[in-house]
């Protein structure tokens, strides 16, 4: 039998083959441990919580381009926060309206969110209590509302009107003098930047964060086709795994 | 050439008149709904107050979340109106309902938002529900045909006719 000496160029090849699979299993170890620590983590979202954990990253927020609210006004009844659209209580979101708010006043033991042509009324632990609109009575065009003796008097397009305690009927007045009218409160620059910061975390998770990791979104297309090539690295590193072991074993026969 | 412009012209009108656009708007004010139900006078109007068990029967009926923590009511004896809101498909359909002893006496649309389904609004329809009553598992008492086309405005109207009759007998018993 003839003993064939392998050949030269094959050998070099091979010993190229086999550094450049040990390089790019050394480089792809990172996004290995990348996708399986985000997929574990996107696997049990409920279990960890992730989509109630709001981020407030300033950068992040800014790289998201979350902007902060247009209108953001604080009342001291007792503590009511409006930005845009949103009605805050202390620190947790209230209810978000559609349509602009007139102002927002302590009525008994309630809250009175007053809008143009509608009302909702909660109570001090966050409930709904009722949502008054013009179907109900509820005068339309409110421009201003003034408070007194747990008695709201509105002051619409139309004339002014006034209500029971129990917000149940609606009367229209004559004013001869115009009441104080409600008003926000001033809010300090420190107040301003805790209460923004609120509003923009809320629109940004850390699910969100580990779902756009794992996917590359979190940088963009740029970040989508850099993990499509990681994942072409990675089907080469298990090809030319699969083709080494299979050499090695015929040589070994 | 007068031959083609009359055809296209009668094409584009049968494409007109086939086209359907839900009539939005208000038919009727509440304020007129319980006046017309009182026979002209009203009375003021009273509250529920709803308990957690009272907001769980309603969510069965109405097969969604209801966090509201009072409604309210006009009532004359065994007479009551109730005004509710519930949305068809995307908006809610403001529905005037009156009911007397264990029945309903008239259901009415007040205001259509949906850009669909209308078709509920006619007398054809909303004469259904008149004298149904409620059955021990909170429904109605006797079928109520449907609408192609008006499926969920038919499925809000009826919601709307069950909860009304269960809040009837609630504020009838409380009196």
């Amino acid at each position: 039998m003839k003993n064939r000496k392998p050949n030269k160029a094959y050998m070099k090849m091979k010993q190229g083959f086999r550094l450049w699979h040990r390089r790019i299993g050394v480089l792809s170890a990172l996004f290995v441990l990348l996708l399986s620590i985000t997929g574990i983590a996107l696997n049990h979202t409920d279990l960890l919580r992730l989509s109630q954990q709001s981020i407030k990253s300033q950068w992040l927020l800014d790289h998201y381009g979350i902007k902060p609210p247009t209108d953001l006004r604080f009342y001291q009844i007792p503590n009511v926060t409006v930005m845009d659209n949103l009605v805050w209580f202390d620190k947790n979101m209230l209810v978000e309206v559609s349509g602009r708010i007139i102002a927002v006043v302590k009525l008994n033991s309630h809250i009175a969110i007053v809008m143009e042509d509608q009302l909702y009324l909660y109570n001090e632990q966050g409930l709904l209590v009722d949502h008054i609109d013009t179907n109900l009575g509820l005068p339309r065009d409110i421009q201003q509302v003034n408070i007194k003796n747990n008695i709201l008097t509105l002051k619409t397009k139309h004339g002014y009107w006034a209500s029971d305690e129990q917000l149940l009927s609606w009367h229209e007045i004559l004013l001869n003098n115009e009441p104080k009218w409600v008003l926000s409160s001033g809010m300090s620059i420190q107040q301003k930047e805790v209460y923004k910061l609120y509003f923009r975390a809320q629109f940004l998770t850390l699910e969100r964060i580990i779902l756009d990791a794992h996917s590359g979104r979190i940088f963009g297309t740029i970040g989508v086709l850099f993990m499509d090539a990681v994942a072409v690295l990675l089907i080469f590193l298990s090809l030319s795994g699969i083709y080494m072991w299979l050499r090695h074993v015929k040589n070994k026969r | 050439m007068n031959k083609y412009l009359s055809t296209i012209l009668l094409i584009l009108f049968l494409f007109h008149s086939n086209t359907s656009y839900a009539k939005k708007g208000v038919y009727q004010t509440s304020k007129q709904f319980i006046q017309k139900s009182f026979l002209g006078v009203p009375p003021s109007a009273k509250v529920m107050w709803l308990s957690k068990e009272d907001k769980q029967i309603i969510m069965n009926i109405l097969s969604h979340k209801f966090n509201r923590l009072r409604l309210r009511y006009w009532q004359i004896k065994d007479e009551t109106v109730w005004i509710i809101n519930e949305i068809g498909k995307e908006k809610p359909i403001t529905i005037g309902v009156h009911l007397k002893a264990d029945y309903i006496v008239k259901l009415k649309v007040l205001t259509f938002r949906e850009s669909r389904g209308d078709e509920v609004r006619h007398d054809f329809f909303s004469k259904q529900f008149n004298h149904l009553a409620l059955t021990e598992n909170n429904h109605l008492n006797k079928h109520v045909d449907g609408i192609t086309g008006a499926t969920l405005s038919v499925r809000a109207l009826t919601k709307v006719a069950r909860l009304a009759l269960w809040l009837h007998a609630k504020a009838i018993l409380k009196t």
